[in-house]
């Protein structure tokens, strides 16, 4: 594994990454430990656990973990691994329990971890509270959304997130309340790739006219998506690097009228843009709905992919899945949310009219990964590309501004 | 002459059986062979075309998300994304072959019917992976009498492993 880390540099050159950074199994375990483990990760939202008991179980790199809404109300991580021996505790993706009690020896855990009873008694002899629950070193939560990291050492959330802090807000603030809800169940999508080109995908704004040529030839006129198909000088959209490895396509410059990211206009939707200006006031409220929300990554695997939440799940070096659910807003009517729902069923998704399409891509490309391999390019825009005082950095939306964003960040933490 | 002959509104008969049956099995080959033309003449103006997923207790094409939730218009449009020849999902379209069986019937009026059936559906992932992919679950179509046949107005997939990952879905299931 330190073997593959050394060989970190070996896999980049100036602008451009080895193939091998898809296919290397020792690669994927380092991975897991120095990104997944070590740093913070993006596991579920509160909204996804509203009640005391509710749990969602989530897999954080290869670690199963357990995240749940406490009798006192608070939010709780821990692994979902019996201290005794091993057994996994909750197998339904949710639910809602008092505690955990394995079904192989009744154990039985309280929501925070704690060893709260066993069978038989008799034979015990050990101190209970060394037989706890793992649980993640830290746990911290921004605007709803809870991260954790298995590193005691990694620093403060606030500090990994940067940035994405303003993404994730501008996101929750499309909601009057300032609250969304995860409430519609999650669609989960296997890709028999490396995880990596989903977050690499998912800020790609170059491939768009022609992997999604058949899309936009059926829905680009007249839609929101119209601009993905204008010429080069005329897109106005930006790739952004915004530090950190989080990284965006940034559309609000192609936006002129509210609402237009949704499909829709302000007198179609004239209860929500009210509520929006008690909220927000008049000016602020306008400038949300002209913006709309962020298309962004949040390192390493959580993606604010407009309306939709998605989560990016590496399983083995050449399979991953991608989770998403509609981002619904909390203050909106139902017919608002029904709105969200289709656009996210249209966009995202095994059967969906997008995400279909960029599935074959890179599962193409993990095959022709598979033998000798050899050096990809990333140097586009690179020429062009502003670097602003506050340490961003600025592309053409075709550009690889973000892709590099992403790796860069990648090799420093790998290689720390 | 009534063709339940005086039997209750919920039994169909054997003759009804065997159109329903035929035409199912119609719609079967057309989606396995991407005609989709042909396919797309079979469905009524009211078409839903429904695959939930299987991550909620209640799914609710207005509420939970779904793998697929087509009204007509939406359907029409998926057909012509698949037309284009650009859709690179099924470029080209997967070779394939499902198996009806344990069909249940049940008339809704006298020119509805209700028809379950489990299928086995064999994909070939020709587009990248060139992995067999089985497919299995149960189908649900409402279908109304259309002269000698029928229209389809409602399908509906309930996949078997929908709450789990789903490998790439793009042709018409």
């Amino acid at each position: 594994m330190d073997g593959a880390r050394k060989n970190i540099r070996n896999r980049f050159g100036d602008d451009s990454v080895h193939s091998t950074i898809y296919t290397d199994r020792e690669l994927f375990d380092a991975e897991m430990k120095k990104l997944f483990y070590d740093g913070w990760v993006f596991v579920g939202h509160e909204s996804e656990v509203p009640k005391p008991n509710n749990y969602i179980t989530r897999m954080i790199g290869r670690e199963p973990v357990i995240m749940v809404r406490t009798r006192e109300g608070n939010i709780s991580v821990v692994s979902n691994r019996c201290a005794h021996r091993g057994n996994m505790l909750c197998h339904q993706h949710s639910g809602s329990s008092r505690s955990f009690s394995c079904e192989y020896h009744g154990w039985t855990f309280s929501h925070e971890g704690d060893l709260v009873g066993v069978p038989l008694p008799g034979g015990s002899h050990k101190d209970s509270s060394c037989l706890g629950l793992q649980k993640p070193a830290m746990q911290a939560e921004h605007r709803g959304f809870v991260f954790i990291t298995f590193n005691p050492d990694a620093g403060p959330l606030d500090d990994h997130l940067g940035k994405a802090k303003d993404l994730i807000d501008r996101s929750v603030s499309l909601s009057p309340t300032g609250k969304i809800k995860l409430s519609a169940g999650w669609l989960k999508q296997r890709f028999r790739c490396n995880w990596k080109m989903l977050p690499e995908n998912s800020t790609d704004g170059y491939h768009a006219p022609f992997t999604h040529a058949s899309f936009l030839r059926v829905f680009a006129p007249d839609s929101q998506y119209k601009m993905l198909s204008e010429s080069e000088d005329e897109r106005k959209s930006k790739t952004v690097d915004w530090g950190n490895g989080h990284v965006a396509l940034e559309h609000a410059p192609s936006y002129e009228e509210p609402l237009q990211w949704l499909g829709t206009t302000k007198e179609k939707v004239p209860d929500y843009v009210e509520s929006m200006k008690e909220a927000y006031g008049e000016e602020e409220a306008m400038r949300k709905l002209v913006d709309g929300p962020p298309h962004s990554t949040v390192f390493p695997n959580l993606f604010l992919g407009e309306m939709n939440i998605a989560i990016f799940q590496p399983v083995s070096v050449d399979e991953c899945v991608l989770w998403h659910t509609p981002m619904l807003l909390d203050g909106v009517s139902d017919k608002l949310n029904a709105r969200i729902l289709r656009q996210s069923q249209a966009a995202m998704g095994p059967a969906s009219f997008l995400l279909a399409d960029d599935a074959i891509i890179s599962e193409r490309q993990q095959v022709a990964a598979g033998g000798r391999g050899g050096w990809m390019d990333l140097s586009r825009g690179r020429k062009r590309e502003e670097k602003r005082e506050d340490g961003t950095i600025w592309g053409h939306i075709s550009d690889e501004t973000t892709n590099r964003g992403f790796w860069s960040h990648y090799r420093e933490v790998m290689q720390a | 002459m009534n063709r339940n002959e005086g039997n209750s509104l919920t039994e169909v008969s054997s003759v009804d059986r065997q159109s329903l049956v035929d035409f199912l099995s119609l719609e079967a080959r057309y989606a396995d062979e991407a005609r989709y033309d042909e396919w797309d003449d079979l469905l009524e103006s009211d078409m839903f075309y429904w695959v939930p997923a299987g991550d909620t207790e209640a799914p609710n094409p207005e509420t939970t998300v779904s793998v697929i939730a087509d009204n007509r218009t939406r359907l029409k449009n998926r057909i012509a994304q698949l037309k284009t020849g650009l859709r690179l999902a099924q470029q080209p379209a997967s070779p394939m072959r499902r198996q009806l069986s344990n069909f249940e019937f049940k008339a809704l009026s006298e020119n509805e019917f209700s028809v379950e059936c489990n299928f086995a559906l064999f994909e070939y992932r020709i587009q990248a992976t060139r992995e067999m992919t089985i497919w299995a679950g149960r189908y649900e179509y409402r279908l109304r009498r259309r002269g000698d046949s029928f229209g389809m107005f409602y399908k509906r997939v309930e996949l078997t492993n929908a709450s789990d990952p789903l490998p790439t879905l793009a042709f018409l299931i």
